[in-house]
């Protein structure tokens, strides 16, 4: 055998669509047999056992014309590839969801798995066509290798459907979970399953250490003559009849006590009225929220404000965006208190409208750890143009989940705040900088109640020294948070 | 599980059951290549000796090279006939290929089912596979099926019999129904059991003697 003819023989043995050596001898029979075998399994969409047999059909009798058609058509015909798992994968892997989703149609219908059912699932309903998602998770439910990863899926499309019922089943038959990372985005869903519903009621009881309650100016941390001990109270009810998408009302109120200077304990209530568009990461809502600040149980602000804020998914981030506009009223203190905290001039000075936004950039590392990043801007048009200023800084969040109960989460921001005139009675116009941050710990006892503790810091730096000061404030406490159906 | 017990049954047979030079050469080929693992070329010479006028043995051997392509269903609708076939045919290490494609098609029980059958009888190897393998679906099949099990095999059950494959659809309703019994209440055990009898009605209708 010559090189060319060896080269063609290996082919042929290689690659059905090869040129096939001529040199058998005929035979009909065999190539009939050969040419219905090959047509059972191009039906069953086995292509490459099909063109084998067509193949063999040819070369048992080259002048079979139907075998030769068959053989051309699958060969020359660069037909689309046989529906499989890796091919959806590379086709997601390389943004193509619409053809994802299609290969993965055409696999359940020829060689449905439970693989493939749980992969539609999960992209049905990432494009929120739950209807789609449910029963091929339900399908892939089936399954105990795809159990689990489907559990969580359906318990997000009964959370998303305002089921908190089905969804805690879910999440709680997930607990045992071998996949670790299932088994802490569960934890993390279970609490969130168990604080949605058409009315969510939430509150704080704590104390701790003030170690500047008036905002003593001075560069001492801890050696404050107006440091105290405090304990609150915080309640609110949030009411959505139509669940995450739609109107909602949201009321709370808090006080917290310092009994060692009640003049500067602190009250506030709060109504917020509101309407919300979409529910899934792609959302944005509008409000009208109306709030009364107290103090030492007489009030001292009332502001109204309306809201906008959106947020839209970006890869694996999140954006975030808020404006507002605050009408804000200071309240003169009554004429019972000896040493009023605001004169009637000071506070129709103090009063106006402040326009603020906000643009934040969320980005999850992991299901356990995600950080924010994000900048403030705020102008406030006092009625007096000294206690009018521009304001505006950056700030950072994260928070980051250690184990399925505690959680770590931190905070910082800075704002330089820039007065518009000067203040006839400083002799200057005021500019201050602020600096807060702080972290919290939370232990979750249950899906409801929580153990807290947080130590924040605050230092305020002016170029009047006396509104300048340092303050710092521990608190512990237990939260609760349940939603109701 | 090595592939030489059933490519030598097969050689076997070739060599002494079947007259016919053609079946002999499509057999001994086929096996040829199950043996070296060329499991696609394999299932074409089987069914061309099927084409042409084998029956019985050589549609285990297809049933065994379709579970080698991971093509479960249609493994299992092949060892059906097979079985019609020639019930005297198999044997364990038949049996454990039809166990592994009724657990690629996640029929766990009658996975659970064969297997127990295959460790009874088989020798070591095979044995020790069969028992690990059902090692690991006991803690499957232990406690309580969900009833989204039940509802996925009979909704997989409808979906082969409207593509007019009774012999596959009985063995999803065979499967759900019997999951169905594992459970206190009973979870549409009675529409798995009629869903049952009207598949296997039309496979008995399809059946080549009516």
């Amino acid at each position: 055998m010559t090189v060319p003819l060896l080269a063609l023989w290996l082919l042929a043995a290689i690659d059905p669509c090869a040129s096939r050596l001529p040199g058998r001898k005929k035979d009909p029979a065999t190539a009939s047999a050969y040419l219905s075998v090959g047509r059972e399994e191009e039906s069953r969409g086995a292509l490459k056992t099909a063109k084998l047999a067509y193949a063999e059909a040819v070369a048992s009798d080259p002048s079979n014309a139907q075998a030769r058609s068959a053989l051309r058509r699958l060969c020359a015909e660069p037909v689309s590839p046989p529906p499989s798992l890796d091919a959806a994968l590379e086709k997601l892997s390389a943004g193509d969801r619409d053809e994802a989703l299609r290969i993965l149609e055409r696999l359940r219908e020829k060689a449905p798995s439970a693989s493939a059912a749980l992969l539609e699932g999960i992209l049905n309903y990432e494009l929120e066509r739950d209807a789609q998602a449910e029963p091929l998770l339900r399908s892939a439910e089936a399954d105990p290798s795809t159990a689990d990863s489907a559990k969580l899926f359906l318990g997000l499309i009964a959370l998303r459907k305002g089921d908190a019922d089905s969804a805690l089943s879910q999440f709680r038959a997930l607990s045992n979970a071998p996949d670790a990372t299932l088994r802490s985005s569960a934890a993390s869903l279970l609490r969130l399953a168990a604080r949605e519903g058409r009315l969510v009621l939430s509150g704080t009881l704590e104390g701790g250490y003030d170690s500047n309650t008036d905002v003593t100016p001075g560069t001492q941390l801890l050696s404050s003559s107006a440091a105290a001990g405090l304990g609150g109270a915080a309640l609110s009810a949030l009411i959505r009849p139509w669940l995450q998408a739609g109107p909602f009302l949201l009321l709370r109120g808090g006080y917290r006590a310092i009994p060692a200077n009640p003049i500067y304990e602190l009250g506030s209530a709060a109504g917020a009225l509101g309407f919300q568009l979409g529910d899934g990461d792609l959302r944005g809502a509008a409000e009208y929220q109306l709030d009364l600040v107290a103090l030492g149980l007489h009030p001292y602000l009332l502001t109204h404000s309306l809201l906008v804020r959106g947020q839209v998914p970006l890869g694996r981030a999140l954006l975030f965006a808020e404006l507002g506009a605050y009408l804000e009223t200071y309240i003169p203190s009554p004429p019972s208190i000896p040493i009023p905290l605001l004169t009637a001039s000071e506070a129709a000075g103090y009063s106006g409208v402040r326009p603020a936004g906000r643009g934040t950039a969320r980005w999850r590392f992991s299901p356990e750890l995600f950080a924010e990043l994000e900048y403030g801007l705020s102008r406030d048009l006092a009625g007096e143009r000294r206690f009018s200023y521009l304001e505006h800084g950056p700030g950072v969040r994260a928070r980051w989940s250690l184990t399925s109960q505690l959680s770590l989460s931190t905070a910082a921001e800075y704002r330089t705040r820039a007065f518009d005139a000067p203040d006839p009675d400083l002799l200057l116009t005021r500019a201050d900088t602020y600096v807060n941050g702080g972290l919290r710990a939370e232990y979750e006892l249950s899906p409801s109640w929580a153990l807290f503790a947080s130590l924040w810091g605050w230092q305020a730096s002016s170029n009047v020294p006396e509104l300048s000061y340092l303050r710092l404030v521990g608190t512990a406490g237990f939260s609760f948070t349940e939603g109701f159906q | 599980v090595a592939y030489g017990g059933i490519a030598a049954a097969i050689l076997c047979l070739a060599g002494a059951a079947l007259g016919s030079a053609d079946l002999d050469r499509r057999l001994a080929s086929g096996a040829s290549h199950f043996r070296a693992g060329r499991f696609d070329r394999a299932l074409v010479e089987f069914k061309v000796a099927r084409q042409l006028g084998a029956r019985g043995d050589v549609t285990w051997y297809i049933a065994a090279a379709l579970t080698k392509l991971q093509r479960p269903e249609d493994a299992l609708e092949a060892f059906a006939t097979a079985e019609a076939e020639a019930p005297d045919s198999g044997d364990t290490l038949l049996a454990y290929y039809r166990a592994i494609a009724c657990h690629d098609a996640q029929l766990l029980v009658c996975a659970d089912r064969i297997l127990a059958e295959v460790s009874a009888d088989a020798g070591p190897k095979i044995r020790s596979q069969a028992e690990k393998i059902r090692s690991q679906l006991a803690p499957l099949l232990g406690p309580e099926p969900p009833p989204s099990a039940i509802d996925a095999l009979l909704s997989r059950g409808e979906t082969a019999l409207k593509h007019q494959r009774p012999t596959l659809a009985a063995l999803y309703f065979r499967e759900a129904h019997a999951l169905s019994s594992r459970r206190s209440d009973r979870h549409r055990a009675g529409e798995a059991d009629s869903r049952l009898k009207a598949a296997a009605v039309d496979v008995a209708q399809r059946s080549p003697r009516r």
